[in-house]
C-alpha cells in the first residue's frame, strides 16, 4: 500500500467526521441585559409595565438613566405610555382602560423602545376566564393543633380543550367600624396539583396556581385553608380573586418555584421561563374574576 | 453469563499445542558497556527462556519469532525475527536507574515499540516527578504530559482533550477500571511497585480498546518468569499511606500482591490549619483510601492463565461550619472500585497468540449531602432554619468477554482482530427532600439501566515504506438497550513517518462511541454525578478526532507538537432548570438535556531534555472545548466544564550524587468554568390592594452557561530522595512536600457573606500542602 493511498483513507476517515462547530464561536450574553415583568389584567383601568436592568450580586456599578417608551397593542388598539429609568429598576403606567375588543385568544404585543437599548418585543394569547362552578367557605373549620383556619372550596369547569392556567389571590376583610384595611391572605394547600408561590418570601404574600392538565375538559373541586387571624364573634369575609392567567405567567411562576431546594451547594442554577426577544421576564395577561365569600 | 464461560473454557480446554523447532537461534544478550547479562529472560509464546553467565540463549524455531527479552536493571526489548534458517543475534540492553522497574509512557507508539516509540519518559524522570503521596505515583506523571489536565484536583480521574474523566478508560492488564484515582485524582488506585509498564493513547487509539470516546490509559502489571524461585517485596510508609507488595516467581508461575491504606490521621490537624484562611467558616476536611490489587500467572503448555483482581476505596468528609450562624454543610463522597478478571492466551506455531479474557467490574460513587439553610416558611410569614438532605448514588457493573487473534505475517505486517461482548448495569439513584418532611414512599428507578454490546474489530499495522509505517483499524459494535439497537462502524487509522534521523510526524484519526453516560453538574460545591444508561432519547454517545503530531528526537533531547481536532455527538448535560427535589426517573426523563454536541481544538507541546546531572521536562497544552445544545444557553454554544486553556508542567531534577537527589515540579493552569448564576433579575409585581403599590423582588438567572472561571492553579512540589544498598536489598527515604506554597487551589465555590453583610462568591480548594515523609524498604 502507497503512502498515498494511506493518506487518501486518512482524509476520508476524517471526512467521516460530521459534526462540527467553531468552539471558539461563544456569543456573551451582555451584562447590562433588560428584564421585563409585565402582567396585564385585561379588565382593569390601568396596568403597570416594570422594566428593570440585571444585577450583578457580586459587582454592582451604578448605571445611566435613559428613557423609554412602552407600546401594548392588538390588532385594533395601540396605547403607548412612556418612562424613565434611573436606577436599576423602573415602572411605566400604561392606560389599558381603552383596550377593549380582546378576546379568549387574541394575541396581544408589546414593545419597548429606546434610543440605550434595541427594541424588547414580546406577545402573549388572551386567556379564557374562569368558570366558576360553586364555592363555599366554612370558619375556624380546621385546627392543626396551634392554630385555627378557614377552610375554602372552589370548583372549577374547564372552558376550553386548550390548555389553561390560574391563580387565586386571597383578600381578608374585617367588617367592623375602624377596622384595619383588607389585607392578602396566604393560601395553603394539601392538593399536589396546586402550587404556592412562596416566590418573593415575606414581601409577596403567597398565591395559588396551577394549570387545567389534570382536569382537562372536565371539572375539579380545589380546597384550600387560610389561616384565621380574626377574633371569633368578629364579622368578616373574604374576596377570592380567581385569576385565569395566560400560560407563559404559568410556565414563569412555575419556574420560579423549581429552584434548587438546597440553593447554595450542590447546585443552585436554573432559568426561568421568558417569553421577552431581546431581554428576559415575563409578559402575560390575566382574566379576573371576584368571589365573595362569607363564613 | 454461563454461555460466556463455557466459551472461555471451552477454548481453553480445545486448544492444542503442536510446534516444530527447526532452526536455531544462538543469542546474546549485552549491556551497553558490552558486559554480558546474566539471567535475562528471553520469553516468546508461551515460553522463556535464559541467558547463562556469558548471556547467552540459544532457541530452536521456524517461522515469524516475536521476542521480549528483559533483566532487572535494563529496559524491556521487543524484537521480532522470521526464522526460516539458523541465525546469530546480539541485543544491547539500555540501563535503567530506577529501582522500581520500568515504566514507560508512550503515545501512538507503533507495533514496535522498542524502536519507534514517541513521547517516551524514562523511569528515572518517574521517580524526579514529586507526587502527593511521597512515592512514585503514574497519575503524577500522567498529568506533568500536555493533553492531560493538571487542574483536576478535586476529580475523580483524568481529564484529557477536552473531554469529562468518563470519557477516558484505564485498562489494567486490559481490564477497564472506572475512576480509578485516590485522593480526588492526586493518586492513582495503583502501587507503582506492582506496575510493569504504562502507555496513554492519546490520539490513536488501539482498536481493542473502544468503550469510551477519549484517550486509553493502559497499565500493564508486572509478570516476570524467572528459572530460579524468586521473592521480593516491599514495604513503604508516610504520612500518606502505607504499603507493602510482594511478588514470588518461578519458571511458570507469579504471584504479586499489593495493599495500600491511607495514613492521612496523622496530618489532620495541619490539613484543617492549613484550608482554614477564612474566619467566618470552619472547614474539616476528611480524606481516607486503600486498595488492594492481587495478580497470578501460570505458564503451561504453550498457554498462559492469569488472574488479576483489584479493589480500591476513596471515602472524603467535607464539612463547612459557618461561625457566626446556623449554616452548616456537611457532606460525604466515596468511590468505590472491584473488579475481577480472568486471561487465558494460546502462543500457537507460527507466532499467532490467541486471548481470551472474561472481566467483571463494579464501580460506584457517593455524594450525600446534609445542609442546614435558612427556608422562608409562610405559615410564620418568616426564615426558618432546616435540614435538607441530598443523595447521588450511582453503580455500573460491567461484564465483559473478549477473545481475540494477533498475527504476523511473512511481511511483517501485524494483524489483531477479535470479538467482544460487554454488558453494562447502570443503577442511578438520586433523592432530595427537607430532613423534617421525609418523602412516604421509596423510589425504584424505572428508566433504562442496561445496554449489551456486540463488538467486532480488526486492525492491520506495518511498515508502508522504508521509512514510513501505518495502522488502520476498524471497530463495528451492535449496541442493544430499551428495545432500540444501534449499530456503529469506527474506523480509525495512523501513519508514522520519520522524515530525517531526527524528524518524523504522526497523522491519526479514528471516530469512537460510548454507551455509559456521565452527566455532571459543575456549579456551587460539590459536583453532583449521575451516570447513565443509553435510552429511546439519550442515544449512544460518538466522537472523531483528527490529529497531527510533529516529533524530533536528539541525542538528549526530544521535542514534539501535536494539534487535533476532536467532534462529539450525542452528549448529555443537566437542563438549565434543573431540580433535584424529584425522584431518579424524573430527573433522568426530565433534568437531562440531550443531543448535544461537542468541539475541541488542541496544541500540545513537550520538550525533554537532560545535561549532565540535570534534567528537566517542559509540558504545555492549550485547549479549546465548547458544548452546544439546541436546548441550552439559548442554543449558542458554551464553554465545557473542563475548558482549560493553558496548562503547562515544568519537572525539573537534579542528580547530586549517586544516593541523592532533587527534584520539584511547577503546575499552572487555567482555573475551570462553573455554572454559576452571579446576575439576579429585579421584577415588578403589583398588589391585587390596588393604589399605586408596587413589590420589586429578584431571582437568579443565568446569563451565560459555564461563564465563571475559577481561578488558576499554580502549585510547586519538592521531593528529595537518598537510597542505601544493604545485603538483603535497599532502604530509602524520600522527603517532599505537595503544594510547598500553601496555596490551597480553587476547586469550588461557595456563596458567603463578606464583613459588609454582601453576598459574595467564595473560592475553595481541596488540597492543603501535604508535606510527606517516605521510608521505604525493599528486600530481595
Amino acid at each position: 500500500m502507497g503512502i498515498r493511498r494511506a493518506y487518501i483513507i486518512s482524509l476520508i476517515v476524517s471526512m467521516t467526521s460530521c459534526n462540527w462547530f467553531d468552539p471558539f464561536d461563544i456569543p456573551i450574553v451582555e451584562d447590562d441585559f433588560k428584564s421585563v415583568s409585565y402582567f396585564l389584567p385585561l379588565d382593569n383601568d390601568s396596568s403597570v409595565c416594570f422594566l428593570s436592568r440585571f444585577i450583578d450580586v457580586f459587582d454592582q456599578t451604578s448605571s445611566e438613566a435613559f428613557d423609554y417608551c412602552a407600546k401594548v397593542h392588538s390588532s385594533e388598539n395601540e396605547i403607548v405610555s412612556c418612562g424613565n429609568m434611573s436606577a436599576d429598576t423602573s415602572s411605566v403606567w400604561v392606560e389599558t382602560g381603552g383596550f377593549s375588543g380582546i378576546h379568549p385568544g387574541d394575541t396581544i404585543y408589546l414593545e419597548i423602545e429606546s434610543t440605550e437599548f434595541d427594541v424588547i418585543s414580546s406577545y402573549t394569547i388572551a386567556p379564557e376566564s374562569a368558570l366558576i362552578n360553586s364555592y363555599s367557605m366554612t370558619s375556624r373549620s380546621y385546627y392543626n393543633g396551634s392554630k385555627y383556619f378557614d377552610e375554602l372550596v372552589l370548583e372549577l369547569l374547564d372552558p376550553s380543550v386548550k390548555s389553561e392556567a390560574y391563580m387565586l389571590q386571597l383578600i381578608s376583610h374585617v367588617d367592623t367600624i375602624g377596622a384595619p384595611s383588607p389585607a392578602i391572605r396566604s393560601m395553603k394547600s394539601d392538593d399536589p396539583n396546586m402550587i404556592r408561590r412562596s416566590f418573593g418570601d415575606k414581601l409577596l404574600d403567597n398565591a395559588l396556581f396551577f394549570d387545567d392538565s389534570f382536569w382537562q375538559g372536565g371539572s375539579y373541586t380545589f380546597h384550600f385553608r387560610s389561616r384565621s387571624m380574626v377574633d371569633e364573634g368578629v364579622p368578616y369575609h373574604f374576596t377570592l380573586l380567581v385569576h385565569s392567567i395566560s400560560y407563559d405567567m404559568y410556565k414563569f411562576f412555575y419556574d420560579l418555584e423549581a429552584s434548587d431546594m438546597t440553593g447554595y451547594f450542590n447546585g443552585g442554577s436554573f432559568a426561568v421561563h421568558s417569553n421577552i426577544d431581546g431581554g428576559h421576564g415575563c409578559f402575560g395577561a390575566m382574566n379576573s374574576t371576584q368571589v365573595l365569600l362569607f363564613p | 453469563m454461563k454461555y460466556v464461560v463455557q466459551i472461555f473454557f471451552c477454548l481453553l480446554t480445545c486448544s492444542t499445542a503442536y510446534s516444530q523447532s527447526n532452526y536455531s537461534v544462538a543469542g546474546k544478550v549485552l549491556s551497553n558497556d558490552n558486559e554480558a547479562i546474566y539471567h535475562a529472560v528471553i520469553q516468546y509464546d508461551s515460553n522463556s527462556a535464559f541467558t547463562d553467565e556469558k548471556g547467552e540463549f540459544e532457541i530452536q524455531y521456524d517461522g515469524n519469532l516475536i521476542l521480549k527479552i528483559s533483566a532487572i536493571g535494563f529496559e524491556d526489548l521487543i524484537d521480532t525475527l522470521h526464522v526460516n534458517h539458523d541465525m546469530d543475534v546480539v541485543y544491547l540492553l539500555n540501563e535503567v536507574s530506577h529501582e522500581i522497574g520500568q515504566v514507560v509512557i508512550e503515545e501512538e507508539g507503533r507495533r514496535y515499540e522498542n524502536t519507534k516509540s514517541l513521547n517516551k519518559i524514562e523511569t528515572s524522570e518517574i521517580k524526579l516527578i514529586p507526587s502527593a503521596a511521597g512515592m512514585s505515583d503514574i497519575y503524577s506523571t500522567l498529568k506533568t504530559q500536555p493533553g492531560v489536565q493538571s487542574n483536576t484536583e478535586g476529580q475523580k480521574g483524568l481529564v484529557i482533550r477536552g473531554g469529562n474523566y468518563d470519557q477516558s478508560t484505564t485498562y489494567v492488564d486490559g481490564m477497564p477500571v472506572v475512576g480509578s484515582s485516590h485522593l480526588f485524582g492526586l493518586l492513582s488506585m495503583f502501587q507503582t511497585d506492582c506496575i510493569e509498564n504504562v502507555k496513554l493513547f492519546n490520539g490513536y487509539k488501539p482498536v481493542k480498546y473502544g468503550a469510551t470516546l477519549g484517550p486509553a490509559i493502559e497499565i500493564n502489571l508486572k509478570e516476570e518468569f524467572s528459572p530460579e524461585k524468586i521473592s521480593e517485596g516491599s514495604v513503604k510508609s508516610s504520612f500518606l499511606s502505607t504499603q507493602v507488595q510482594s511478588k514470588v516467581s518461578d519458571e511458570n508461575s507469579f504471584f504479586q500482591f499489593g495493599l495500600r491504606n491511607s495514613n492521612l490521621f496523622l496530618i489532620q490537624d495541619l490539613i484543617n490549619q492549613a484550608v482554614n484562611n477564612n474566619e467566618a467558616r470552619i472547614i474539616t476536611p476528611v480524606y481516607r483510601f486503600s486498595d488492594i490489587s492481587f495478580k497470578a500467572s501460570y505458564l503451561f503448555n504453550k498457554q498462559k492463565l492469569q488472574f488479576l483482581y483489584l479493589k480500591s476505596f476513596d471515602g472524603v468528609d467535607y464539612n463547612i461550619d459557618f461561625v457566626g450562624e446556623e449554616r452548616i454543610y456537611l457532606n460525604t463522597m466515596s468511590w468505590n472500585n472491584k473488579a475481577a478478571s480472568l486471561n487465558w492466551s494460546y502462543y500457537a506455531e507460527g507466532g499467532a497468540t490467541l486471548n481470551a479474557e472474561l472481566v467483571s467490574n463494579t464501580y460506584n460513587s457517593l455524594l450525600y449531602s446534609n445542609h442546614r439553610i435558612t427556608y422562608f416558611d409562610t405559615d410564620i410569614n418568616d426564615q426558618i432554619w432546616r435540614n435538607s438532605l441530598s443523595e447521588f448514588d450511582n453503580t455500573i457493573d460491567n461484564l465483559k468477554s473478549t477473545f481475540t487473534v494477533e498475527k504476523v505475517d511473512a511481511k511483517g505486517r501485524l494483524f489483531h482482530t477479535g470479538v467482544q461482548f460487554k454488558r453494562s448495569d447502570v443503577s442511578p439513584e438520586s433523592f432530595e427532600y427537607w430532613e423534617d418532611e421525609p418523602p412516604t414512599d421509596s423510589d425504584e428507578f424505572s428508566g433504562n439501566t442496561q445496554v449489551n454490546t456486540y463488538s467486532g474489530f480488526v486492525e492491520i499495522s506495518g511498515d508502508l515504506m522504508a521509512n514510513s509505517a501505518f495502522k488502520i483499524g476498524i471497530r463495528s459494535s451492535l449496541f442493544c438497550y430499551d428495545d432500540e439497537s444501534e449499530f456503529h462502524t469506527n474506523p480509525r487509522v495512523l501513519i508514522s513517518s520519520d522524515v530525517t534521523e531526527r524528524f518524523g510526524f504522526n497523522f491519526y484519526s479514528q471516530m469512537s462511541s460510548q454507551d455509559v453516560h456521565l452527566v455532571t453538574l459543575n456549579s456551587f460545591g460539590f459536583i453532583p454525578e449521575l451516570w447513565v444508561a443509553p435510552s429511546k432519547t439519550k442515544p449512544i454517545e460518538r466522537s472523531w478526532t483528527t490529529g497531527l503530531k510533529l516529533n524530533y528526537t536528539g541525542e538528549s533531547t526530544s521535542i514534539f507538537v501535536d494539534s487535533y481536532l476532536r467532534g462529539m455527538s450525542n452528549l448529555l448535560e443537566f437542563s438549565e432548570n434543573v431540580d433535584f427535589n424529584q425522584n431518579t426517573s424524573e430527573i433522568v426523563e426530565n433534568e437531562i438535556t440531550s443531543n448535544g454536541q461537542g468541539a475541541v481544538v488542541g496544541m500540545e507541546f513537550s520538550l525533554k531534555s537532560n545535561y549532565e546531572k540535570f534534567n528537566y521536562n517542559l509540558s504545555y497544552a492549550f485547549g479549546k472545548s465548547s458544548r452546544l445544545f439546541e436546548d441550552l444557553n439559548q442554543g449558542n454554544a458554551f464553554p465545557f466544564a473542563f475548558d482549560i486553556r493553558n496548562d503547562i508542567s515544568l519537572v525539573l531534577g537534579y542528580k547530586i550524587n549517586e544516593k541523592l537527589s532533587i527534584s520539584a515540579l511547577y503546575t499552572h493552569s487555567t482555573g475551570r468554568m462553573l455554572n454559576i448564576s452571579n446576575q439576579v433579575v429585579p421584577i415588578g409585581f403589583t398588589t391585587p390592594l390596588g393604589g399605586a403599590y408596587t413589590q420589586w423582588v429578584t431571582y437568579n438567572q443565568p446569563l451565560n452557561r459555564n461563564s465563571y472561571r475559577l481561578g488558576d492553579v499554580n502549585r510547586i512540589d519538592l521531593s528529595i530522595s537518598w537510597f542505601k544498598e544493604v545485603e538483603y536489598g535497599k532502604y530509602s527515604v524520600q522527603l517532599g512536600a505537595y503544594n510547598v506554597t500553601n496555596r490551597v487551589n480553587p476547586y469550588s465555590a461557595i456563596v458567603t457573606i463578606d464583613e459588609e453583610g454582601n453576598q459574595t462568591i467564595e473560592e475553595v480548594g481541596m488540597m492543603p500542602i501535604l508535606p510527606n515523609l517516605t521510608i521505604s524498604l525493599e528486600w530481595e
